[in-house]
């Protein structure tokens, strides 16, 4: 598409989309690494998080993020003193080709440096078992993509309160999994959600997994440490379900 | 035209975008995208939208590829299906996007006339929305010329 130099637009409102703008409390801003294969994506969610004040750095793939923070393992075995990305707040994909969003959760939970910084995990499938696994492995919160202004201002209130508290707020905002709705259908006859893709060489190792609990996708087991808090997944929408 | 019609023509047009939710265009993200524009930022859904229809080109000639195949491999197919409804669904391209949610049923019965069916579908779809969205730039580009702001249409 064409476009030519664009005269400068209606003057920088104070307010995007309702919320407050207001930088968040600590001295720097919070530096978020974003990992998604998607560069539609990538653009929106750093978009998204340098609104909300941000440093953002944006890479495609849970390898390249695990090489930034300096625990890939190639590098370190090697003897490299990696010093690794200093960050406040990881989001990552859950569908990534190679390694996905719940392998590289993993990965940064068992480390020393990072098992400490929050893990958000986007994913364009709404499936009840794939939150709860991620929520279990200690992500901080699970977000249904398309991700919106609300989701990342939610994300802004953990990087604020664990500067001012210095504790992990993840009991906090525990999602209330029981009030999440089911994958809902598109078809008349319900289809098994389908597994995650992936380059058809590597599925993903855990993805044995999934078929087994999606098959019923009316369970509804919720996890034993529920708030009352806005749920993520309470953002479903109908028409947005596979 | 003056600023005031240009303007009025604008809403007229965004609003037809979004009109039957269910066969919209256009869907509540698209709002999203537009709330994140500003003056340092001026041409983000612009930017946004080119970098869904460069992806777009190179997944359907893929899924176009892979139908194509002597023993067609679903699951590669579904991928870039997958991919497609992902990133059309960050934009708010809401037919595109449905198109996608049928075509992945296709992938997983394995019809392949199915998913053909839902290939020409999709082709048609996004290019319907490419032209829709230039015509919408298009105003935006007459309003700021003629000195006007871009009305917001939720």
């Amino acid at each position: 598409m064409e476009r030519s130099a664009v005269l400068s637009r209606r003057s920088m409102p104070e307010e995007v989309g309702g919320f407050d703008l207001s930088p968040v409390q600590s001295e720097e801003a919070a530096h978020v690494l974003a990992v998604d294969d998607s560069l539609v994506d990538r653009k929106v969610i750093e978009r998204l998080l340098k609104i909300f004040s941000c440093k953002v750095t944006a890479v495609d793939s849970g390898r390249r993020a695990l090489q930034l923070l300096g625990l890939d393992e190639d590098r370190t075995s090697a003897g490299f003193d990696v010093k690794g990305l200093k960050v406040d707040l990881i989001i990552t994909d859950y569908c990534m080709p190679g390694m996905n969003g719940y392998e590289l959760l993993k990965k940064i939970k068992e480390s020393s440096t990072f098992r400490q910084t929050p893990v958000v995990i986007m994913s364009s499938e709404h499936i009840l078992a794939r939150i709860e696994r991620c929520l279990e492995e200690g992500a901080e919160d699970f977000i249904v993509k398309p991700v919106k202004l609300s989701d990342v201002k939610r994300l802004r209130d953990y990087m604020t309160r664990e500067d001012r508290d210095g504790n992990e707020s993840r009991g906090i905002n525990k999602r209330k999994l029981g009030d999440a709705c089911d994958v809902s259908p598109s078809l008349s006859s319900p289809p098994p959600p389908p597994p995650p893709p992936s380059n058809s060489s590597s599925p993903p190792s855990n993805s044995s997994s999934l078929p087994s609990i999606s098959s019923s996708p009316s369970s509804r087991s919720a996890p034993s440490s529920p708030t009352s808090l806005d749920s993520p997944t309470r953002r479903l929408k109908a028409s947005s379900c596979d | 035209m003056d600023v005031g019609q240009l303007q009025r023509q604008f809403i007229d047009y965004t609003a037809s975008l979004f009109r039957e939710e269910w066969r919209g265009f256009l869907d509540d993200q698209f709002t999203q995208l537009r709330k994140l524009q500003d003056e340092n930022n001026p041409d983000f859904v612009f930017e946004v939208v080119s970098l869904f229809f460069d992806d777009s080109e190179k997944l359907v000639n893929n899924m176009a590829k892979a139908l194509e195949q002597p023993t067609v491999e679903f699951k590669q197919v579904d991928a870039h299906v997958h991919q497609f409804k992902g990133s059309s669904s960050s934009i708010g391209a809401h037919r595109v996007k449905n198109v996608c949610v049928a075509f992945r049923s296709f992938c997983e019965q394995q019809n392949i006339d199915g998913c053909k069916r839902c290939l020409q579908q999709l082709k048609h779809e996004y290019s319907l929305l490419k032209s829709k969205l230039e015509t919408l730039f298009r105003l935006e580009q007459q309003i700021m010329a003629a000195g006007g702001s871009i009305p917001m249409v939720e």
